[in-house]
């Protein structure tokens, strides 16, 4: 009889521990996006929490570059920083932080995001393509040696006006609006591309890689995501075809390789917790923000 | 452990003469050959291992200044400091160690002398459940629901040390109470009654008896967990926070030998490549002490 | 008093391992199950279904391989220690301190190690091959233990009685000590499957992250682990994370309950 007690308590106490937990779960995936159990109350003495890529991310390069925060090999950003690998984990994070503020691609922008005005400026499609938005970046890809015949077609394709609509679709600008049509879609071709770099450019390049494949159908195309600088790398070393890097590269790189060239635009926006009351930045105060200079939330926002 | 082949050399004289042909003999010298081949790819790979890690790294923490790279306390990348990812990583280590092992022993107790027999069945499966989920899965879990509890609970931005703390504790926890569960249950059953029959009780001879007999097998639960936390890379990576900075606080974030290796390892070439694979030395080199340590420990223990 | 404290800390550590692993599959498959549509299992891996399934054919090619190499080789190692080796000569002591420190050393550093030698000094590149042999070495010491204590644990008078009717020594080993020893030998394997389909590390540097399914041992590709990380950090597809992971829960769960099944069954059967 005391046995069963006990196994009674213990299937209990697990039961309510396991109900209790399932339902903050639920609660937790419903409303995901209200800053977790901070609600809607936006408190201005809580810290900043700065999210930033990681240390030879194409972006966090391309963010430092245009917001002056560049510095010779390494950059200024506050190295307090939280760092996080990949685009949809720097967007994850602030979209669960009500006191976070971070950077990332205009083209991987949702709802569950806010993006700051710079200086008054939208981060949209038509202020980069104006050039009224001034954190914007080229994705660009890089031929380390020169091509073989598959990889010089798939080449031509990228910056036809194809290959140009595809950019558009996966929510990029296209670099090229009056590019050519493709022409080698007679072509009888066959073998493997091998593409390698920025995870940014990457979902571009891969729906790129995709759409070629529909038509030759005998050419393996293989995109990695590793980052802008294993792209750089891969195209001078040559182990890979193609390079892909969300930023520009330096005197030193581009020397080492046959040609770079945009495939499309992007812009690097600001963004934060939508229910964050942040709305506009000049580009100083990003600069000063990223530095580290600003503590809390009522340094900015007073 | 017990060889079956030293009992059997000293029971040579009484086995049976064994028939001997001609084939047999030399069949016999070829599977001993290919057995042995078998056995040496353990100690090749291991040799392996040791060069190319080694080979990579060393020469860079040599040229970049041994007491530089151990004791600086910057990193990026010109400056390869590893203080701030060593204190993470024990820090980190020792927190998961000391949350996840009283729970996984307990829990290993209770498996072995609490639990009813029909509920057994259902939890030993779970345990092996546990300890087959990917780390993926549990970083993951973690980073949607450790870290935002973590940032409602203590403010701060959530990917945290506590945050690695909790889910490595977590992920422990299979492996601590796997070995020591069969560690208590690998008390002589003597020893239980015994204490029983001297008026102590249940419980008592659970606590006093059979888990202290059960101790060495306890320890190496302790080193497998230790060795799992360190080592473990992407589900840290996810919630840790990964700032190269000494560590601040249990609510701040914090970077490990592995997470440094991952988080720019796809990134990095010439002296920085060779930095992060000169922290695989150091978290090499972390790991033998750990096993040894625990080893010695085995062996005085066994004593 | 202390007992009894310490029976209520029993319980409740109890009660949170069970709870904390309840509260982790529930929640996985709350937020998975209703995401697992028929577009993530078509072959054709594509930007727009962000299909599994090439990342499912890759993660059964890579446990095959690795079986494939590494079970021989972990058995015939359990053999030569147990059966054959003389434990006191130091090539054999060697042996057994080698595996144990494979054993413990973490997946990152195989990722490295594999890097370093496969990928770069071999020049293998980002391969099926590269991925495969990284991991084999991983799991070596998985299948060297089991094998080992299923051997031991098969005792000496089964081998003495075998010998007495005039078996050799292999014939002993082969036709009457391992069916005895299988399924410790098989569990072992089985343990070894689970590591490598969990595995991420190890393989992140040597398989690469190609979405393709390889159309050979020297083309890249992305296990559903590697696949699930990747999503998670890097793509717009937390939705389809989730449901990687619910088919990755249920690998688990087939893995685990093969084990019982093959454990049992041949226990049985040897007996």
């Amino acid at each position: 009889m005391k046995k069963h007690i006990k196994l009674l308590s213990i299937v209990g106490l697990a039961a309510t521990t396991l109900a209790a937990c399932a339902d903050t779960g639920s609660e937790g995936a419903s409303n995901g996006s209200d800053g977790g159990s901070n609600g809607g109350d936006f408190d201005n003495s809580t810290n900043l929490h700065l999210v930033t890529r990681e240390v030879g991310s194409g972006t966090r390069d391309a963010f430092a570059e245009l917001t002056g925060l560049d510095d010779g090999d390494n950059d200024l950003i506050a190295p307090e920083a939280t760092a996080q690998q990949g685009t949809n984990a720097v967007n994850s994070t602030v979209a669960d932080d009500l006191y976070a503020i971070g950077y990332t691609s205009v083209g991987a922008l949702d709802d569950s995001l806010k993006a700051i005005q710079i200086d008054g400026v939208d981060a949209n499609e038509e202020n980069i393509l104006d050039g009224d938005y001034e954190i914007a970046r080229n994705f660009n890809v890089i031929i380390g040696e020169d091509l073989d015949d598959v990889a010089a077609d798939f080449w031509e394709f990228m910056f036809s006006a194809e290959g140009q609509a595809i950019v558009d679709e996966v929510g990029y600008i296209p670099s090229d609006t009056d590019a050519p049509a493709y022409e080698g879609s007679d072509l009888d071709l066959s073998g493997s591309i091998d593409v390698n770099g920025s995870t940014s450019v990457y979902p571009v390049v891969e729906a790129m890689a995709e759409a070629y494949q529909e038509i030759h159908s005998d050419v393996q195309i293989a995109v990695h995501s590793t980052g802008s600088g294993a792209g750089v790398t891969s195209a001078i070393e040559g182990t890979s075809d193609i390079g892909m890097a969300s930023r520009d590269l330096d005197d030193d790189e581009t020397s080492q390789v046959t040609e770079v060239r945009a495939v499309a635009l992007d812009g690097i926006a600001v963004v934060v917790h939508p229910d964050n009351p942040l709305e506009s930045l000049s580009m100083d105060q990003v600069a000063d923000i990223f530095r580290g200079d600003f503590s809390t939330w009522a340094d900015i926002l007073d | 452990m017990e060889h079956i082949n030293e009992g059997a050399a000293g029971k040579t004289k009484r086995r049976p003469p064994v028939r001997k042909t001609a084939k047999t003999d030399w069949k016999e010298k070829i599977m001993h050959g290919v057995f042995f081949m078998a056995a040496f790819t353990s100690i090749l790979s291991l040799v392996l291992i040791v060069i190319f890690i080694f080979t990579n790294g060393l020469p860079m923490m040599f040229e970049y200044g041994l007491t530089d790279f151990i004791f600086g306390t910057t990193w990026n990348r010109t400056t390869f400091g590893l203080l701030p990812m060593i204190t993470g990583s024990i820090l980190v280590t020792l927190g998961a160690v000391g949350l996840g092992v009283p729970i996984g022993v307990m829990t290993a107790v209770f498996m072995a002398e609490f639990c009813p027999k029909r509920l057994y069945a259902f939890l030993k499966p779970a345990v092996n459940l546990m300890a087959g989920i990917p780390s993926i899965v549990y970083g993951f879990f973690a980073l949607r629901i450790i870290v935002p509890q973590i940032r409602g609970i203590f403010g701060g931005p959530g990917n945290s040390m506590l945050a690695a703390i909790l889910l490595l504790a977590i992920m422990i926890l299979p492996t601590v109470i796997s070995l020591s569960e069969a560690a208590i249950r690998s008390v002589p059953r003597s020893y239980f009654s015994g204490s029983m029959a001297l008026g102590a009780s249940h419980e008592r001879s659970i606590f006093s008896v059979v888990v202290p007999a059960a101790k060495s097998g306890i320890f190496s639960s302790i080193v497998l967990g230790v060795g799992r936390a360190i080592g473990e890379t992407m589900a840290v990576v996810m919630v840790a926070g990964n700032q190269p900075l000494m560590p601040r606080g249990l609510t701040e974030g914090v970077r490990t030998l592995t997470t440094n290796i991952v988080m720019e390892m796809a990134y990095a070439s010439g002296q920085h490549r060779d930095a992060l694979v000169a922290t695989g030395v150091v978290l090499f080199v972390f790991i033998m002490i750990i096993n040894t340590t625990f080893l010695i420990m085995k062996t005085k223990e066994a004593k | 008093m202390t007992s009894k404290l310490m029976k209520g800390l029993v319980y409740a550590s109890a009660a949170f391992t069970f709870g904390m692993l309840g509260y982790l599959v529930i929640y996985i498959l709350i937020n998975g199950v209703r995401f697992l549509t028929p577009s993530l299992f078509s072959w054709q891996y594509s930007t727009s279904n962000v299909s599994m399934m090439p990342a499912l054919m890759t993660t059964l090619m890579v446990v095959a391989g690795t079986l494939l190499i590494a079970t021989p080789i972990g058995v015939f190692t359990g053999f030569y220690l147990v059966d054959y080796a003389d434990r006191k000569n130091p090539v054999v002591r060697a042996i057994g301190m080698a595996t144990d420190t494979l054993a413990g050393i973490p997946s990152i550093i195989y990722g490295l190690f594999g890097m370093l030698f496969f990928v770069i000094f071999l020049e293998f590149q980002f391969s099926l091959i590269a991925g495969i042999l990284t991991v084999t070495i991983m799991s070596l010491p998985v299948i060297i233990r089991a094998t080992e204590e299923a051997l031991i644990a098969t005792g000496m008078p089964i081998r003495q009685a075998s010998y007495a009717l005039g078996a050799g020594k292999l014939r002993t080993l082969f036709k009457v000590v391992l069916p005895v020893a299988m399924p410790g030998i098989l569990s072992g394997v089985i343990l070894a499957t689970g590591r490598i389909v969990g595995e991420t590390a190890a393989l992140m540097f040597t398989l690469g992250t190609a979405t393709n399914l390889p159309g050979s041992l020297f083309a890249s590709g992305r296990t559903l682990s590697l696949h699930m990380y990747i999503l998670s950090q890097e793509g717009r597809h937390v939705n389809e994370a989730y449901a990687t992971a619910v088919v990755l829960l249920i690998f688990v769960l087939v893995i685990n309950a093969l084990s019982t099944l093959v454990s049992k069954r041949l226990a049985g059967g040897g007996k």
